[in-house]
């Protein structure tokens, strides 16, 4: 088993985001929270970030994806558009309790472009996106994985110089995500 | 419509909605769908059908869904649809059309958006020298995906919504040339209506909603006529008790959000007209209409 020393450790590369995925699908619940606790991150801008390159353009702000990297609502998980508004499992613009918006006339208001957030990040940066590597924490309860958003980059979204964090074959950070499963800890 | 144009603007230079951008007018609440001409603008009240408004005067059409353009007036009852003189209102051509929706005549046209019975939608255009021939001018679309189609004399411009972004284009229904005016990949750009060289259009994005007129090709964005605020807010961009080192909002100045959302347009030598959606239980909205000094 995982020692929370190596499990907690600052290293961030390749062994741990495998091994944390590892956990996750062997074990769920007691042992994960055991070992990954999350640091005392106070320093940084949410749960689980340890270093200091900042978040992907979200159109919520809070750089909460889903499994796929698409856009959720940090809040309460619910997806959203490229316009931040909620949407159904269809893409449809809905109200406050779920009912898909429609015009004057019946039909459904049109849906916007939903787009990974990675993605939406090398698109307005210039830089082919990738998802490499990732690492876990406990935060609020719950397991939650944060992946780099990568790219063949060599300036991180803050402007300095990008570091190869959990990049793997060259590439190096360009922004940081999170998703925050079901798992508890 | 002189008088009518001239109490707009006569109301345009008084009504100032503060933070909205330019100088708006309501016209109907409810009401929405405009279309405008010289010979008056008409609009639709849903579940109670469509207005003239000509000479300050505001008569109910016998049928939903008006439209006008050239010496004609259109409205429809399901799908029978009258073609009329705009001074009369005597019906000069009695149409059935299966399916057909929203509207648009000009002095030698008619085009519809009909609902298929696969449920997607499509753009149709007849000629009134050959009224029994009616002709698709876009492919099948999934409902809400094309727009309402804005005719002008000879050319129809319209918006489509896809996945992947949304454009706005003309068809010129004599040579069947279709011109791609405008697109986004992550705003959505809707409801154009076109005066000659100029395009009234919406660009609804992450930080702002704009009625915008600009010119009918190229990548000039055109004036700003008339404002809302985003359709959603932003959270702080950090987590409570974390610093706010590496947080990005998606808009510089924290916005109000509204649930209030642009829609149809119409547009004449001196006035846009815009739609403006209000949302309602269920996930209905009602439409008002206002009038935005160009």
């Amino acid at each position: 088993m995982l020692s929370e020393a190596v499990a907690g450790s600052t290293s961030r590369r390749g062994f741990l985001a495998r091994a944390g995925k590892l956990l996750l699908a062997v074990s769920g619940g007691g042992i994960v929270a055991a070992a990954l606790r999350a640091d005392k991150a106070e320093a940084y801008h949410f749960c689980g970030h340890i270093y200091t390159t900042g978040s992907c353009p979200h159109p919520t702000g809070l750089p909460r994806i889903d499994a796929r990297g698409f856009p959720l609502r940090a809040v309460d998980g619910h997806p959203v558009d490229d316009l931040g508004r909620p949407i159904n499992g269809t893409g449809r613009p809905v109200d406050a309790h779920g009912n898909p918006l429609l015009d004057p006339d019946g039909n459904p208001l049109p849906a916007a472009p939903r787009t990974r957030v990675c993605e939406g990040a090398a698109e307005a940066h210039g830089f082919r996106a990738y998802h490499d590597g990732s690492w876990y924490r406990c935060c609020g309860g719950h397991i939650r994985r944060l992946t780099d958003c990568c790219g063949y980059v060599s300036r991180r979204i803050n402007g300095d110089a990008a570091l190869t964090g959990y990049c793997y074959h060259g590439r190096r950070v360009f922004c940081v995500m999170y998703y925050d499963t079901k798992v508890k800890c | 419509m002189l008088n009518a144009r001239a109490a707009a603007v006569g109301v345009l230079l008084v009504t100032l909605v503060a933070g909205e951008a330019g100088a708006s007018a309501p016209i109907a609440a409810p009401g929405g769908d405009p279309v405008a001409a010289d010979t008056g603008l008409v609009w639709n009240q849903p579940g109670v059908g469509g207005f003239l408004l000509r000479n300050g005067q505001r008569i109910q059409l016998p049928g939903t869904d008006p439209a006008v353009g050239g010496p004609y007036i259109a409205w429809r009852n399901g799908d029978a649809v009258t073609v009329a003189a705009a001074d009369s209102l005597q019906p000069v051509f009695q149409l059935t059309l299966p399916g057909a929706q929203k509207l648009g005549v000009s002095e030698r046209w008619l085009v519809f958006r009909a609902r298929l019975p696969s449920g997607k939608e499509q753009l149709r255009a007849l000629s009134f020298t050959d009224p029994a021939t009616v002709r698709a001018i876009s492919h099948a679309r999934a409902r809400g995906r094309l727009g309402r189609p804005s005719l002008g004399h000879n050319t129809v411009v319209y918006h489509m919504v896809n996945p992947g972004g949304s454009e706005l284009f003309s068809l010129d229904l004599l040579s069947g040339k279709r011109r791609l005016l405008r697109s986004a990949r992550r705003d959505l750009l809707l409801n154009p209506a076109r005066v000659g060289s100029r395009l009234l259009y919406e660009r609804v994005g992450r930080c702002g909603q704009e009625l915008r007129l600009g010119p009918l090709t190229g990548r000039a964005p055109g004036r700003t006529l008339y404002r809302l605020p985003p359709l959603a807010g932003q959270d702080a961009g950090h987590e409570d008790g974390h610093t706010t080192q590496g947080e990005r909002l998606p808009c510089r100045r924290p916005p109000k959000p509204t649930k209030r959302m642009l829609w149809t347009t119409a547009l004449t030598p001196t006035t846009a007209y815009v739609t403006v959606l209000r949302p309602a239980a269920g996930g209905h909205t009602t439409p008002s209409l206002l009038a935005v000094s160009r």
